[in-house]
């Protein structure tokens, strides 16, 4: 029974969280079960670690046969963040967006809510979509990881899922945002993926390159730990910034939608 | 008691006039209609009682209430149908108004079945497989079914087929009978006429005129035609005061009259008479003396 908002907007994003959580199982069991195979292969590439294009994938990883190292290259390293960003700017966007572009909004709007709260329900409903396609992800690699009997540290595991989590929430956070102010779900997704790429570059190029090197901490990649959390735990600092810089999006974007001109259909 | 009071309530999208100095009041207990062509600013007006946006300068008070786009606890009285009514088509239409209902805090479902009879509306079918004229219905029952004091209905009956139509007429006139207030814009004239107590004509955003249908019909022209037994002195009429767009072939003169019609009276009376039909102007023809 349909009785909040946060309900209604669940049940919305139920077809596409099921197909997330679909695919995310099934990367996260091709990656760990593919695990002893690639292993082997990772020898012959030993005598390549020292490129530095390597390095934008491997980040501090020299041990390529471990699985938190594998992990690291194969999922956290571009992979999961790549996604969990596309995933959250898809979400975010559409929740405000999406309503106010087919028109329902104007009707919703009408009911004796404060339109925080309308909001509010509707970003506490999308975290709760992202938090449970991540935690389907983190239980496939552990599933998977059982049952080709890998040893590892699984909480450290869910660690590096969480980081790339927040990462995608600044980017989430920025689309909601964004539409807040009234833009389309389509230019709320086109400028936070365009900024997201445009950091990812930005952190890329300072890997490679000692003369860019200083710019990567403009970049909110150099923040996000990759495979890191595996290994030294989660960076408290950097994950407080990426708490910090999504619910600030998402407390202003409220705000502002709170007292803007709702567009009408169309 | 007066339910929606606006004072120079203005609406600038940019630079493009949206309505402009509007002061407006509707008394509790009346059907209000709201004319104009499209584009006047009829659902900006509309849009800015209801709170979805801003005005440029100006106010507006509903139920007492002064209306912000952030200001809520008023809306439990208000039903509202805006004029592009978009539903939520995956629901089936029950699953809509429960949800509704719940998000308005409780309905009397009983009231709700009695709609749903009223309009012959199958609730069971998911809202993407309803034809226009049953979203429609459902539109108008979201509007009705906890009872508000102030109905704001923007093109309401757009889509419904003439027996549905009448039954929405027989609805506002129970509202009306309770005291509750509409605020009803519309494009069929007739519509209007029949059912609301007083009306508004908007035009470039400006509000032209408010007037009760009834004095405004009297304040405006009367068409007369006239059959005579005789032929008659063409210049006898001409310079009439009140007598506008002369007519007169053979036996039979037309005419628009305006104001007190005594002058022409008393000049008919020198001539025999074999018919004499004064008509009222509908609203239609008002409305369109007024764009013309």
């Amino acid at each position: 029974m349909l009785r909040l908002i946060f309900l209604k907007t669940l049940r919305d994003l139920r077809r596409s969280i099921f197909w997330w959580c679909i695919g995310m199982v099934l990367l996260g069991l091709y990656t760990i079960l593919a695990f002893p195979t690639v292993k082997e292969s990772f020898e012959d590439l030993s005598p390549y670690l020292d490129n530095p294009l390597f390095k934008v994938f491997m980040r501090d990883f020299s041990t390529l046969t471990t699985i938190e190292g594998y992990l690291s290259i194969e999922i956290f390293s571009f992979v999961m963040p790549i996604l969990s960003i596309i995933m959250s700017i898809i979400y975010f966007s559409g929740l405000v967006g999406r309503e106010e572009e087919r028109g329902s909004l104007e009707l919703l709007l009408s009911l004796p809510l404060p339109r925080w709260r309308i909001a509010a329900e509707k970003v506490i409903a999308a975290l709760v979509a992202m938090l449970i396609i991540h935690l389907a992800f983190w239980l496939s690699l552990w599933v998977g990881g059982l049952a080709i009997k890998i040893e590892a540290d699984y909480f450290r595991i869910s660690l590096a899922v969480w980081d790339s989590f927040l990462l995608g929430m600044v980017f989430g956070g920025l689309a909601f945002f964004i539409t807040g102010l009234g833009y389309s779900p389509g230019v709320a997704g086109g400028i936070s993926g365009g900024l997201a790429s445009a950091f990812y570059l930005m952190d890329a190029i300072g890997v490679t390159s000692k003369k860019f090197e200083p710019y990567r901490k403009l970049s909110l990649f150099y923040y996000y730990g990759g495979g890191r959390p595996m290994v030294e735990g989660i960076n408290w600092g950097h994950a407080s910034l990426f708490i910090g810089l999504a619910i600030l999006f998402i407390i202003v974007g409220i705000l502002i939608f709170q007292r803007r001109d709702i567009r009408l259909k169309g | 008691m007066v339910v929606i009071q606006t004072e120079a309530l203005t609406k600038y999208y940019g630079r493009v006039r949206g309505v402009e100095d509007l002061n407006l009041e509707v008394e509790e207990g009346e059907i209000f209609g709201y004319l104009g062509p499209n584009g006047a600013g009829k659902t900006t007006t509309i849009r800015l009682l209801i709170g979805n946006i801003n005005p440029t300068r100006g106010k507006v008070c509903l139920l007492g209430h002064r209306i912000s786009p952030h200001s809520f606890a008023w809306k439990k009285d208000i039903g509202y149908i805006p004029g592009e009514l978009s539903l939520y088509g995956d629901l089936t239409g029950e699953e809509f108004l429960r949800y509704f209902a719940y998000l308005r805090g409780g309905v009397d479902w009983n009231y709700v079945k009695s709609l749903v009879q009223r309009f012959d509306l199958d609730l069971s079918k998911p809202i993407n497989t309803y034809s226009h004229g049953n979203r429609q219905k459902l539109g108008i029952i979201q509007a009705l079914m906890h009872k508000p004091k102030l109905l704001i209905l923007d093109e309401p009956t757009l889509g419904l087929d003439p027996l549905m139509q009448q039954e929405f007429y027989k609805v506002m006139e129970e509202v009306k009978g309770e005291g509750r207030t509409v605020f009803i814009s519309s494009h069929i004239l007739p519509e209007v006429e029949k059912i609301c107590d007083r009306v508004g004509i908007i035009k470039d955003g400006h509000l032209i005129v408010v007037e009760n249908i009834q004095s405004l019909k009297a304040k405006a022209m009367r068409r007369a035609e006239v059959v005579f037994a005789e032929e008659v002195n063409r210049e006898e009429f001409m310079n009439l005061p009140g007598v506008n767009d002369l007519q007169i072939e053979g036996k039979t003169l037309r005419c628009l009259l305006k104001g007190e019609p005594n002058a022409f009276i008393r000049t008919l009376a020198r001539y025999n008479i074999v018919s004499l039909r004064v008509q009222d102007a509908s609203l239609e023809e008002i409305f369109l003396t007024f764009y013309s």
